[in-house]
């Protein structure tokens, strides 16, 4: 992978209140189709953007596999500082990353709905007769509501914060 | 007094008949369904430019298929005469979309004269997963005005039929308002009675 600037090393965000940083979606080309942060971590757009092109690297390790893989759900994909990239692909070659803050606290189960959740809402996307296929960026309120929404499933309630 | 409309021991009716004829009716994939007028209504509007003129050419298109659809609808239904036009707009709204879109519609707001109501669809098929791209007039399923046009234009009723509320454009309901201009005379018969 490419070197980064010595300042973008270790991103912790202090307060912050929930453990999903960003949510991005990446076409067949790799391409920037989503890509969305969250609370605290808005500050630091460009930090969350360098990771996203860090995991395109491992994903593309994931395609060369693909035609033995049946499962959409990649699953961790690398740890990055204080943070860890989960990751999705669909047999289209549509990307979906999930970036979290270092934690325990997600369980496979939690990440796979997440991604079918976020995979459906993009199917449902795609049925608006409006919308090119040619890979231009998501702009829709209903797949909006719909992350967020799953994104809001992720965190635990406040009550089971330590 | 205030009369009523429609009985609602008749309405029911109409709604039973609508169901029971539903349920016989041949079923298609409701996302195929979807997407296939979605194309259609994405292709007028990259053709025609206007949205006026889509939004005409979609009812021009709905009124075509309203005077074929209605043989069909009669002869499925068995429904023969209305006594008036609140029973022909209680037979659209509880047979005919009931049959045809499988949606339960009403019938309210009518006017002193009973000579217009609005016909309120809570869902709408044809609009399954649109969102309007931003400060588009278009009234995307304006082609369910032409086909109510069209079929009543084929039993002598000269109606217009045009969306006041759309769920695409932001409303919280679809309301059709139906307006009956004239029933139609016809010229053959009458030469025919004089004979």
């Amino acid at each position: 992978g490419a070197s980064r600037p010595s300042w973008m090393y270790g991103k912790f965000i202090e307060n912050a209140q929930g453990v999903t940083a960003a949510v991005a979606a990446l076409g067949k080309e790799n391409q920037k189709l989503y890509f969305r942060l969250f609370d605290e971590y808005k500050s630091e757009e460009e930090y969350f953007e360098s990771l996203v092109f860090v995991s395109i690297d491992v994903l593309d390790e994931c395609k060369e596999r693909k035609a033995s893989q049946q499962d959409m759900y990649l699953g961790f994909l690398c740890p990055v500082d204080e943070y860890q990239v989960y990751g999705y692909m669909t047999n289209t070659m549509v990307k979906f990353l999930v970036i979290v803050a270092d934690t325990n606290r997600l369980q496979e189960a939690e990440l796979r709905d997440f991604f079918r959740n976020i995979h459906a809402a993009f199917v449902d996307y795609l049925m608006n007769p409006f919308v090119p296929i040619d890979g231009e960026t998501i702009k829709s309120s209903k797949f909006d509501a719909t992350v967020e929404k799953n994104v809001a499933a992720l965190e635990r309630p406040a009550a089971q914060k330590p | 007094s205030k009369q009523r409309s429609m009985s609602s021991a008749s309405s029911n009716a109409n709604a039973r008949l609508g169901e029971q004829i539903w349920q016989k009716m041949p079923k298609m994939n409701a996302e195929f369904f979807t997407l296939t007028y979605g194309s259609l209504v994405v292709q007028l509007v990259k053709d025609l430019e206007d949205v006026q003129k889509v939004n005409e050419q979609l009812e021009k298109m709905g009124h075509s298929i309203g005077m074929r659809l209605v043989d069909e609808f009669l002869a499925k239904s068995g429904v023969t005469n209305c006594s008036d036009f609140a029973e022909t707009a209680d037979v659209i709204a509880k047979v005919a979309f009931k049959m045809f879109l499988g949606v339960a519609v009403d019938v309210t707001s009518w006017n002193a004269e009973k000579t217009a109501c609005s016909l309120l669809l809570y869902d709408n098929p044809l609009a399954d997963y649109v969102e309007l791209p931003v400060n588009v007039d278009l009234y995307y399923s304006n082609i369910l005005c032409g086909v109510i046009r069209g079929a009543l234009e084929m039993v002598q009723l000269r109606v217009e039929a045009y969306f006041v509320r759309d769920t695409l454009r932001g409303d919280d309901v679809n309301e059709i308002r139906l307006e009956l201009k004239e029933r139609i005379k016809d010229e053959m018969a009458e030469e025919y009675r004089r004979e």
